[in-house]
């Protein structure tokens, strides 16, 4: 903690308040296009995949009516029934396309093929983890259709990547592939990016049917077998994952099995938790992460009886949405009294329900159900239109009129959340950006030279509530020879990424409290040899990210000129509190000065920071918020500090602080109080202290109070504290290199 | 067929659309037969809870408060020829629709 705080705070202690107020804009600039937003996802939920969601000219709303009379976007929303879903499942145009190397970027292009939506969607990558999210409306420009225009009306993420308003497709074949050139205009320089088609569909999924003993699935449906249908619909024998390929998926199916009906327990029926145990047990896709992968099962009878047709079951763990099922002894096996298609119709209700389970698990809400919650762009109820997602019987007219015009497809706005909301709204398990996802960006190299790690110093990565997290940063040289990396590497944050998640929320990332410029230097780092620094991951400009107690994942990403490096996954606890008081107290603490206070080691005009802190240090002086705490306080105390004043109250925008009446004074300083808190805090249990400060502020913080008390002529006391650390460090085997350093300042200060 | 006027039949609640953490009381002929708190729409399915009792195979009252929003409905029935009862809250609006036995014939329904 201490390296990152001090570099470039000593001796201006009005640093941290300039810095917040100054900072404000830019620091929640960064928040914005950063932060990850979306926890486990229920239903549609929206968010932000980094963080921001743009709205520029909502498009034109897609109206809930039965199918045929719909005011969609699309004109082919308008051909009778089954017309749009004719022919082959893919377009000669239409699917997914990667930007030509080395550009990562993606795009979809939605023209041509079953249900055309007439959209462009894309990815815009750059550097570890900057990423925009666009949609497009385009027309066609030319009656070949080969050029489309339109506006971009969706952003998420780093908008900045993204100036442009404007959008102009070119398709053309070159060596037999498609490619796609788009420039993007408008406002700004014009940009051109070039893509080449990888597949014909938008997104690639695995489905696998699983079923218990006895009960068979229907996975397809002849279309013309029941006599209530849409006069044009084609007729044809409908597989589920023909459904879903005229959606834009690249289907597969995995192998079916047969779950044996123990699995259901004594009553025979299954519950949610029996089901997803099955998942585990069974699903041979199975591995607790986010991917394009889903689990069908068809089972009797769900504990709650006959009135549940299916149910998207997968709500428990990390990972949603990946196992869906559908009972064959339900309400949808019963035909109704009169109907005369019997067979038919519990076929059809079989299917449907499947199709309509399955789309859950696409995170696509009930029709009726499309302006609850938080969606990804406005969305507006359908409570009439002839989906998979409605259902049959809530419709006027009831299930038979509901199939007289079911064309056997999603909705207009279902299917462009399915093709072109960020993947992973969409993509099965996938809870956040940062599960699986986070930096998957990085151009990580096959044969790295370099190896970055995320540690802490001691045997459990277990905190106390309140307790401030610092990490350990350590790179290290595992190539064969030296290499030159940057002095301040592992110091200089503007090209790191460090992501906290809390298991169950969303991840976030955090944001340093100050920038630095830097001259850049290299230094030479021996084959073998490593490089460390601390980083204090508890609180950033954007809040305290290890406030709450749970278990949290911290990982980090470093760019360098000419490779990405990711570091482990650190696997972090913070306990409950120990009572009320510090439940209570957590109020206090967890706020933006404290906070920033932490972070630069103190201060001496965050007066209310102070306070709280001292509270701290004196109700709790055995837990190690306490040291931290103590730390904060009396450090500044070791050396007079300047403080800028402001005469009135600050005018913003401020333009000359000189003008302003802003003048510069020196605070006192208070040798006493700060050499007896700091020994405090740093001497009486000094393993303690090291573990909870880390090795590396620890080191920082006694040579600090060495300095001190050497400038006040207490070179023995100043060697005191050398050598109750040399001790401490020694048995807490820290690296020869660094011990060789305290015996020479030791030997110093005795010399002295 | 004549029913027993004695004899008993299950009568189930569906707690459906626009619940969110609210207590729903059921009354049968004004005596409490059925309470469900903290109920919750499950999005996945739109149900929240299905709430069962015996009742009398006679004429009942059936009365569904919901207290959070000072919400009461109430409505008489046969329930021999009841499938279920549709409990769905609409803001401060609670609304209950008996589905009968011979709506349900024509028109199965349930959650999905």
């Amino acid at each position: 903690m201490a390296k990152s705080r001090q570099t470039g705070t000593r001796g201006s202690k009005a640093a941290p308040s300039a810095r917040r107020s100054s900072g404000a804009t830019v620091a929640n600039a960064d928040r914005a296009t950063t932060q990850s937003l979306e926890a486990s996802a229920p239903l549609h939920e929206g968010g932000g995949e980094a963080g921001k969601v743009e709205m520029q000219a909502v498009p034109p709303p897609v109206v809930a009516t039965a199918f045929g009379q719909a005011n969609l976007p699309s004109p082919h929303s308008q051909l009778p029934a089954g017309a749009a879903i004719t022919g082959a499942d893919f377009g000669q145009s239409s699917g997914f396309y990667a930007e030509l190397s080395p550009a990562r970027g993606e795009l979809r292009v939605d023209v041509d093929g079953p249900q055309p939506l007439q959209r462009l969607s894309g990815v815009i990558s750059e550097g570890i983890a900057d990423r925009l999210h666009w949609v497009a409306n385009v027309e066609p420009v030319d009656p070949q259709h080969t050029q489309w225009r339109g506006a971009i009306w969706y952003r998420n993420g780093t908008t900045a990547l993204l100036p442009h308003s404007t959008v102009d497709l070119t398709l053309r074949t070159v060596d037999g592939e498609r490619e796609a050139e788009v420039t993007f205009s408008g406002a700004v320089t014009p940009r051109t990016r070039l893509y080449r088609r990888k597949s014909t569909y938008f997104h690639p999924v695995e489905f696998e049917f699983d079923a218990v003993e006895g009960v068979t699935p229907i996975l397809s449906y002849a279309t013309h077998s029941h006599p209530n249908r849409p006069a044009g619909l084609p007729s044809e024998m409908l597989s589920i994952e023909t459904v879903y390929r005229r959606s834009g998926f690249d289907v597969t199916v995995g192998t079916p099995g047969v779950v044996p009906a123990a699995g259901a327990g004594a009553n025979s029926t299954w519950s949610n938790t029996e089901m997803h145990d099955a998942m585990r047990t069974y699903w041979s896709r199975f591995a607790g992460i986010a991917q394009w992968a889903l689990w069908v099962f068809f089972a009797p009878m769900h504990d709650d009886g006959t009135s549940l047709g299916g149910i998207m079951f997968d709500d428990i763990g990390p990972q949603h949405r990946q196992g869906t099922a559908i009972f064959a002894n339900s309400f949808v096996s019963q035909a109704p009294a009169n109907e005369q298609a019997k067979a038919a119709w519990v076929n059809r209700m079989l299917f449907w329900c499947a199709i309509h389970e399955m789309g859950h698990s696409f995170n696509l809400a009930h029709s009726w159900q499309k302006s609850l919650g938080q969606s990804w762009i406005p969305l507006a109820d359908e409570e009439n239109v002839r989906s998979f997602m409605n259902y049959p019987y809530n419709v006027p007219g009831g299930q038979t009129a509901f199939f007289s015009d079911f064309a056997y497809r999603f909705s207009e706005q279902e299917l462009l959340f399915m093709r072109h909301a960020p993947e992973r709204f969409v993509e099965q398990g996938n809870a956040s950006w940062f599960d699986n996802h986070a930096f998957r960006q990085a151009e990580t190299s096959p044969e790295p030279k370099l190896r970055l790690e995320v540690r802490v110093n001691r045997n459990n990565a277990t905190f106390e509530f309140l307790e401030p997290c610092t990490v350990e940063v350590k790179l290290t040289n595992i190539s064969d020879g030296p290499l030159l990396v940057g002095e301040r590497v592992l110091s200089d944050t503007d090209h790191m990424v460090v992501i906290v998640k809390r298991d169950g929320d969303a991840a976030k990332r955090w944001q340093p409290f100050a920038q630095y410029c830097w001259k850049e230097s290299n230094a030479v780092l021996d084959a073998g040899s490593s490089r460390y620094d601390s980083l204090f991951v508890g609180a950033g400009s954007g809040g305290w990210l290890l406030a709450e107690p749970g278990w949290y994942t911290i990982q980090l990403a470093l760019k360098l000129d000419d490779e990405e490096l990711v570091s482990n996954r650190l696997r972090v606890r913070v306990t409950p509190p120990q009572g009320y008081d510090e439940a209570y107290w957590a109020q206090n603490f967890f706020n933006e000065d404290v906070g920033s206070a932490m972070a630069f080691d103190g201060s001496r005009v965050l007066d209310e920071a102070n306070t709280v802190m001292q509270e701290i240090a004196d109700r709790f002086p055995d837990r190690a918020v306490a040291r931290h705490a103590l730390v904060a306080l009396r450090r500044p105390q070791l050396r007079r500090g300047k403080i800028m004043s402001m005469p009135t109250a600050l005018q913003v925008p401020l333009e000359s602080a000189a003008q302003a009446g802003a003048y510069l004074s020196l605070a006192k300083s208070d040798m006493d109080g700060a050499v007896k808190g700091m020994s405090d805090a740093l001497l009486k249990q000094p393993a303690a202290a090291a573990e909870t400060l880390g090795h590396i502020d620890y080191k920082s913080y006694c040579d600090r109070l060495s300095w001190g008390l050497a400038r006040e002529g207490e070179n023995k006391e100043a060697s005191k504290v050398q050598a109750v650390m040399l001790k401490t460090l020694e048995s807490r085997q820290v690296a020869p290199k660094v011990l060789a350093e305290i015996k020479e300042k030791k030997a110093e200060y005795d010399a002295a | 067929m004549v029913q027993d006027s004695k004899a008993e039949v299950s009568l189930a609640f569906h707690l459906t659309r626009g619940f969110a953490g609210q207590t729903v009381i059921v009354r049968i002929n004004g005596k409490e037969a059925a309470r469900s708190a903290d109920t919750r729409t499950d999005m996945r399915t739109d149900l929240a809870r299905i709430l069962a009792c015996k009742v009398a195979a006679a004429p009942t009252l059936a009365e569904v408060e919901v207290p959070e929003a000072a919400a009461k409905v109430e409505v008489t029935i046969e329930p021999a020829q009841i499938e279920f009862i549709v409990v769905t809250l609409d803001g401060r609006e609670l609304r209950i629709k008996p589905v009968t036995k011979s709506d349900y014939a024509r028109e199965p329904r349930g959650y999905l």
